[in-house]
């Protein structure tokens, strides 16, 4: 079958009435959660996969998939009006998004959010409709070996989102990533740092530690502000206020490609996710960027790229589920269980065998993301007069969500303890001028860096030489140096232009 | 407002503190070797790399003590014109901690009722009716959309109570 007739298809199954209102339900629920800090998509599948036995395999599937890409841009509302990640992949939106907040520019923000994420939506769902099976051979290349190679270089280029110094930042890493050993050793069980407490057996939330690091410190901050009580962020007061101008267009745009081919590309591998990509697209765009000083500051840019990423990464995650049969996420993972109890299996098969699930899915991600976009523009001004509540009810309100936020995460009261403990620890290293973004990427990547390194380990029967002789990982361990030497190599580089000259 | 040197020397002093009882931690749990690392291997990389790198903070800290020291980063308190007011900082702070450790001893409305009046009256000096109202509808407006609608138990009432309810 060509792409045409497969997208005719496809088209044919998701405009169906019965699974647009399953889209709708699904983007709707998605918004909602990923608003709600602490109840992410992963839980509300969870709670929805038994409403999905009795429905048809692909309205379950347009449904669960609609969760996941509507809470991507849910995330990004409270983390642009409130710095409270909403949803883990919304943190790096939380640096420029709230900056541009804080300048009156919350409108611009969610509105560059939704056509961000709408435009990486049909880019990414075009990609999938067209390399879908060449890219899942992609994601086979990836194995242990080469994924631990690129989280290193993630781990070091965390460095770069930094506003503080680098060896702050290098500190930071380290404390995300010992952060990340709390829980049980994946491969021998032996408890690390719970103190013989059951509930961190399996370690700390990331929402715990991005609500608590971003959120409540952020209320904190605002606390310590004399004066603060009357004082509301700057709001817009007509409607082309809220919108994105020419300039903003301009200064987008290639970020927005850039992140949705980024975001594409690491959501198929196995472990990318969301989070990893919108990191990565900061990084290329501050790299990219003729005014990196502006990035940490409200640079439109640096909320562009990573909201096209995260959005992407979210989609190109259904190339290794329907294409390989393999979940990319925990997210993933839960919809290959809901497929399986109905007794579809996916795989390199599926397109042939089921090609109504197989497009009707990927043509329901278009159509998801246009009714996510044209769900959300209507209501900017309702999220922009969020800001028109008095500081003085805003910041125990903020409190108060982060609070409900962390034991609604797996109704504990230690989360609420640990919530605030990592606020407060949140405020003081911010305080000392250490930025706490590199702390919670570091944590993210910890274990999926430990984990592909131990195995890769073994499939070198001990030795570390493995790293080297596989090309991909060799390339990526090189840039790694580079980028670690950098600063040496061109202080060398100017004295000896110096000396030349 | 310059940063407080005191705030950097406690957080740089925390920090080498836990490095070490990390890398103590590890040592414990066994760093293995390298063809079967063991599972401190990880916690105790990470807490070198901690220690290295705050100690490089602090000497850098050290030596430019002479230097005027710069707003902290993210640190609104250093904007112009802006000061710092701890005892609203102090009340938020005491609040939080408030509702964290008795979240499930008094159960969910009073410990968050407890803690929105404290920021409320003592933090921002808002009118006790006023912070009331304001507790009230917060209280309740939360219950509805976290235990009404998403079926999360958050705890009612005090667990000896619970028998009654």
């Amino acid at each position: 079958m060509g792409v045409i007739d497969a997208l005719t298809l496809g088209f044919s199954v998701s405009l169906s009435w019965q699974n647009l209102y399953f889209c709708f339900i699904g983007v709707t629920l998605g918004t909602a959660v990923g608003v709600l800090p602490g109840l992410g998509p992963t839980a509300t599948i969870s709670l929805l996969l038994p409403l999905t036995f009795k429905m048809e395999p692909v309205s379950a599937l347009i449904m669960l998939a609609g969760i996941f890409y509507g809470a991507m841009y849910g995330g990004s509302i409270t983390s642009i009006l409130m710095r409270v990640p909403g949803e883990a992949a919304s943190v790096i939106t939380c640096l420029d998004g709230h900056a541009m907040a804080r300048k009156g520019r919350a409108g611009v923000a969610l509105g560059m959010s939704a056509f961000a994420s709408f435009a990486a939506g049909i880019l990414s769902t075009i990609a999938i409709a067209v390399v879908g099976p060449l890219a899942a051979q992609l994601a086979f290349a990836f194995g242990p070996v080469e994924r631990a190679a690129l989280v290193l270089l993630g781990l070091v280029m965390v460095t770069m989102i930094s506003t503080g110094s680098r060896a702050n930042a290098l500190a930071m890493v380290g404390l995300g990533l010992l952060l990340a050993t709390i829980g049980a050793d994946f491969v021998t069980g032996m408890d690390r740092f719970t103190f013989g407490r059951a509930e961190l057996s399996d370690g700390i939330n990331i929402a715990l530690l991005a609500m608590g690091m971003f959120g409540l410190s952020e209320v904190l901050a605002m606390a310590d502000k004399a004066g603060g009580a009357v004082r509301l962020l700057p709001q817009p007061k007509r409607l082309v206020e809220m919108l994105p101008n020419r300039e903003d267009w301009r200064r987008s745009a290639l970020p927005i490609g850039r992140g949705s081919a980024i975001g594409f590309f690491l959501g198929i591998l196995p472990g990318g996710g969301a989070l990893i990509a919108s990191f990565a697209s900061y990084i290329a765009e501050k790299k990219l960027s003729r005014r990196p000083q502006e990035f940490g500051h409200g640079a439109i840019e640096g909320l562009a790229g990573p909201e096209a990423a995260n959005n992407a990464a979210a989609q190109g995650a259904f190339i290794p589920l329907l294409s390989l049969g393999i979940p990319a996420n925990a997210i993933t993972a839960l919809m290959l269980g809901a497929l399986m109890i109905q007794g579809v299996t996916p795989g390199p098969k599926l397109a042939l065998d089921n090609p109504t699930l197989y497009w009707g899915t990927i043509t329901s991600l278009f159509t998801g993301n246009l009714m996510l976009l044209v769900l959300n523009l209507p209501l900017l001004w309702l999220f922009v007069m969020l800001l028109r509540i008095p500081q003085y009810v805003l910041s125990p309100l903020i409190a108060l969500f982060c609070l409900i936020g962390a034991f609604s995460l797996a109704n504990s009261p230690l989360d609420v303890v640990l919530v605030v403990l990592l606020g407060l620890a949140g405020y003081a290293l911010r305080k000392a001028d250490y930025d706490p973004a590199p702390l919670v990427i570091a944590f993210v990547l910890g274990p999926i860096f430990e984990k592909a390194f131990r195995q890769s380990l073994l499939l070198g029967y001990g030795s570390p030489r493995i790293f080297l002789e596989r090309p991909i990982s060799a390339t990526l361990l090189a840039c790694c140096l580079l980028m670690l030497s950098w600063p040496l190599l061109r202080r060398a580089l100017a004295a000896w232009r110096a000396r030349r000259s | 407002m310059p940063r407080p040197a005191a705030a950097v020397w406690t957080v740089q002093g925390t920090l080498l503190l836990v490095a070490a009882s990390g890398i103590v931690g590890a040592t414990s749990l066994g760093w293995g070797s390298g063809d079967a690392p063991g599972p401190g291997m990880f916690p105790g990389i990470a807490s070198v790399l901690l220690l290295v790198f705050t100690l490089g903070g602090l000497v850098r800290q050290l030596r430019s003590t002479s230097r005027t020291p710069a707003p902290a980063a993210g640190d609104e308190a250093g904007e112009a014109g802006e000061g710092a007011n701890p005892a609203r900082l102090l009340a938020y702070a005491a609040a939080l901690l408030l509702a964290a450790f008795t979240f499930e001893s008094l159960g969910y409305p009073l410990a968050i009722a407890l803690a929105l009046m404290v920021m409320l009256v003592a933090g921002e000096r808002v009118r006790l009716a006023k912070a009331l109202v304001i507790t009230l509808l917060a209280v309740v407006a939360t219950w509805g959309l976290f235990a009404g609608l998403l079926d999360v138990p958050l705890p009612m009432v005090p667990p000896p109570l619970r028998g009654f309810f």
